[in-house]
């Protein structure tokens, strides 16, 4: 393992997305049938790397050697031809195939005789895939009515049939292969990781920190796009990885605490006993101009409770007072119309309408108010909106420009006006409201969000970095699988430690 | 963010070809009408500007109620079916209601439209298939009539709709009013930024209080309305109501609607261009009489029409796969 050349060696790999450095410089080895596990919070570059790993994104900087040679993947083809792949966190299989269909998706080789299946030829094809990890899955089976654990069984033996494709050893990379089993399935899934080591190597990327401890060999810790360590597990502890991950750098004055206003002790909006699929009995109050943290790692639930006070997921139970008054009309259109307003996380999917203008893109939810009894007044929208543009330092030539020709931190602002605009908001939900902004786009928003709260609203906030949640946050709310798990008062005055709140996400 | 945020402006090529896209309906219009005034002298004369307006009126109507259903991101199959079998209650109405037979007409239609909105919305079935189902109902449903065609009398007081006002076909200028009135209230009010919102990004509309569901449904209640009264206009025109009024409506709709520039796709479009549609694929019909090419021709053309058109109006970054 210690001279020989190592399976993957990235060097010098940087990769910017717009105004988003994802990646600076980083230097990244994976040696031969070695487990290396990936930690870090979100945004600090992970996602970036496996997409360079597996051919997704190309580096705009550096050099990848693949057994000592150099490569440089185009395609995804090109990356599986060298022998990489990767298990996806949301299944990639086909759920209306065969299990063997499924593993032999794209490459069937002989498997199909002038464009047609050969059964039998391909079933044995794919029990050869599903021997290779000793598992005993039916390759007759519809993929469908398998359990998750299994389906990822499958794809682990998908992403295993390039080994018959290429010379080299298989590189599987494993994108949080854990995050939604339980126990005893996680348990079966390390058996395998031990099993994939003797033909392959592994990248297991997990926001668990002890399970990586448990697995890898070594362990490469990102922060803010760059390898902020490497550790081997003998060498390190959870305590010292959790701060390792979080960093301990200054949280500095983009924050703008100074601006953070007290709140009132009024309750604004209490969550009462709401559940739902991804939540269950969870008890918030806000209190009028307050700022909560919302923290929580993936599939805690938290994306999903806004959701839902916003109306736009389906609760089983639990009531939404807002102002001592229950809501009723459990949709947005509701909530928009009480004062609830929300920022979704996926910008350009979810948050803007790309073909149409600054202005519509702004007045969307509050049109009412630019309007003169039903008809539009343009006039009175122009003056609301360029006073907007301007107090928010918006970049655009015009209000009467397309949304989709400004910036990513531009399009932020205007989607955040949007809610700005209504006279009567009460509650603002933001769901990683700094998602891909640079550094001063960011700054502008925490010093909204400041303001806002001394004006009387209610603020939820889901951070990436706890550093964010903490420094935003009157009080933080941690979530872990779908329960509030901890909550941390005063954070004012006793900041809480990072590491404190991870305890309770993970 | 002073260095970092700029505003990112199209190339120069890429705005010259929006606008380009934008323009090219009326220039292709200005071009046919000067091409057949060449050929033909008297294309640009009273009698047969009457006639093109004339003929062009039912089709105006099919194509403004088409364009929200498009502009919404979906399609109505099923307009010209419902024409016909509209027509045929529309005659059997006017003895009993005189020119009420048209109010009662529409609103049918507006129920029917409700109807065909609510089951593409709430049973999430994409439009063109409740429509395409709807275009076999109505038109099996007309044809269940014990007789083929039933006739207006020739002193009902709708035909006085059928005459010329100061040298302007009646019919054309209750079609161009419609047009008229359903673009302003697509420019004038919040309805049509919820129209153009839910064909863009349903989501983001969604999201921000638009209301989804009932932008779409009333674009479809909309659109059979139109369908009516477009029925109601042939069988005026005609005297007589009959399952196969509007039937070969269908194609050159969605194709004046297209033609004009409103995205297949949605979200991008407007009533004034199809009025530029309607009037491209009218001159053209008129063009294929006059270069002597017989009406045959006329499917292939506005098949190939479609196809191009909805081509260069569709804004392809948007779509990942189409279905």
């Amino acid at each position: 393992m210690s001279a020989a050349v190592p399976a993957l060696r990235l060097e010098g790999i940087s990769k910017r997305f717009g105004a988003v450095q994802a990646i600076t410089d980083m230097t990244f080895e994976v040696r031969r049938h070695e487990v290396v596990g990936l930690l870090g919070e979100n945004g600090a570059g992970k996602s970036t790397l496996l997409k360079i790993l597996v051919g997704l994104v190309e580096p705009d900087t550096g050099t990848m050697y693949r057994d000592g040679q150099q490569v440089r993947f185009r395609t995804v083809t090109a990356a599986a031809d060298a022998g990489i792949g990767m298990v996806y966190q949301e299944q990639s299989l086909v759920p209306s195939l065969t299990v063997a269909e499924n593993i032999l998706l794209g490459c069937e080789g002989h498997g199909v005789n002038a464009g047609v299946f050969r059964w039998r030829k391909l079933r044995e094809l794919a029990q050869a895939q599903l021997d290779k990890i000793g598992s005993n899955i039916p390759v007759r089976a519809v993929t469908s009515q398998l359990t998750f654990p299994q389906r990822q069984m499958v794809e682990i033996a998908k992403v295993l049939s390039i080994e018959e494709r290429t010379a080299f050893d298989p590189v599987v990379l494993l994108d949080e292969p854990t995050s939604v089993l339980d126990g005893p399935d996680v348990a079966v899934l390390f058996e395998q990781i031990e099993r994939l080591r003797e033909r392959a190597s592994v990248v297991l990327v997990s926001h668990r920190i002890e399970e990586v401890m448990a697995v890898a060999d070594r362990i490469y810790v990102l922060r803010n796009g760059v390898v902020a360590a490497e550790r081997r597990p003998t060498e390190t502890t959870t305590d010292e990885l959790r701060h390792l991950m979080i960093g301990r750098e200054d949280t500095g004055s983009h924050f703008h605490a100074e601006r953070q206003a007290d709140c009132a002790d009024t309750p604004r909006l209490e969550i009462v006993g709401l559940s739902s699929a991804h939540f269950h009995d969870v008890n918030i109050t806000l209190r009028k101009g307050e700022v909560v943290g919302l923290a929580g790692v993936q599939g805690s639930g938290r994306e999903e409770l806004c959701r839902a006070i916003f109306g736009a997921l389906k609760v089983d139970a639990g009531e939404i007072i807002l102002d001592g008054e229950k809501v009723k009309a459990r949709s947005p259109r509701g909530a928009v119309q009480v004062g609830i307003g929300y920022l979704p996380a996926e910008r350009r999917t979810e948050g803007m309408i790309g073909t149409m203008s600054v202005a519509e893109n702004m007045s969307l939810a509050t049109v009412g108010t630019v309007c003169r009894g039903p008809v539009l007044d343009r006039e009175r929208e122009k003056r609301v909106v360029d006073d907007w543009i301007e107090r928010l330092r918006i970049r655009t030539p015009s209000g009467s420009v397309p949304m989709r020709q400004l910036s990513g931190g531009n399009q932020q602002k205007v989607v955040l006006a949007r809610w700005l605009m209504s006279g009567d908001l009460k509650v603002l939900l933001l769901d990683h409201p700094t998602r891909g902004l640079d550094v001063g786009a960011k700054s502008e928003v925490y010093a909204l969000v400041r303001d806002l709260a001394a004006n009387g609203v209610s603020l939820l906030v889901l951070c990436d970095g706890l550093d964010e949640t903490i420094a935003l946050g009157h009080r933080v709310i941690v979530m872990r699988d779908g329960e509030v798990s901890a909550e941390f008062a005063a954070v004012r005055d006793a900041k809480p430690r990072p590491d404190k709140i991870m305890e309770h996400m993970l | 963010m002073t260095a970092t945020a700029t505003v990112v402006v199209p190339p120069k090529q890429r705005r010259e070809l929006d606008a380009l896209r934008r323009f090219a309906p009326v220039l292709v219009l200005v071009g046919l009408v000067i091409g057949l005034t060449l050929k033909r002298s008297d294309f640009l004369s009273i009698g047969q500007q009457q006639q093109l307006v004339e003929s062009a009126a039912p089709l105006l109507v099919f194509a403004t109620g088409m364009t929200v259903v498009v502009m919404c991101g979906g399609i109505d199959l099923s307009i010209a079916a419902f024409a016909g079998f509209a027509s045929l209650w529309f005659a059997r109405f006017v003895p009993h209601l005189g020119i009420g037979a048209l109010v009662a007409v529409m609103l049918l239609g507006a129920a029917i439209g409700t109807v065909q909105g609510v089951i593409h919305v709430k049973a999430q079935i994409p439009s063109f298939v409740v429509t395409l189902g709807g275009l076999a109902l109505w038109a099996g449903l007309a044809l269940l009539q014990d007789k083929p065609s039933i006739l207006i009398a020739s002193n009902s007081s709708v035909l006085a709709l059928d005459g010329r006002l100061v040298g302007v076909p009646r019919l054309a200028i209750l079609a161009g009013s419609l047009a008229l009135v359903t673009g302003l209230l697509m420019w004038a009010t919040p309805v049509g930024r919820w129209v153009r919102a839910v064909g863009s990004n349903e989501t983001a509309a969604y999201l921000s209080g638009v209301p989804v569901v009932a932008t779409r449904i009333a674009a479809f209640a909309f659109c059979t309305m139109c369908a009516a009264l477009a029925g109601c206009m042939v069988a005026i025109d005609q005297t007589n109501g009959s399952p196969g009024t509007g039937r070969t409506q269908l194609l050159p709709t969605v194709a004046a609607v297209v033609v004009g520039g409103t995205a297949i796709t949605g979200g991008v479009g407007g009533v004034g261009r199809t009025v530029v549609g309607v009037l491209i694929v009218k001159v053209l019909g008129t063009g294929l009489s006059i270069i002597g090419i017989g009406q045959k021709w006329e499917n292939i053309l506005y098949g190939a029409l479609v196809i191009v058109a909805a081509a260069l109006t569709i804004d392809g970054s948007k779509l990942t796969v189409v279905k």
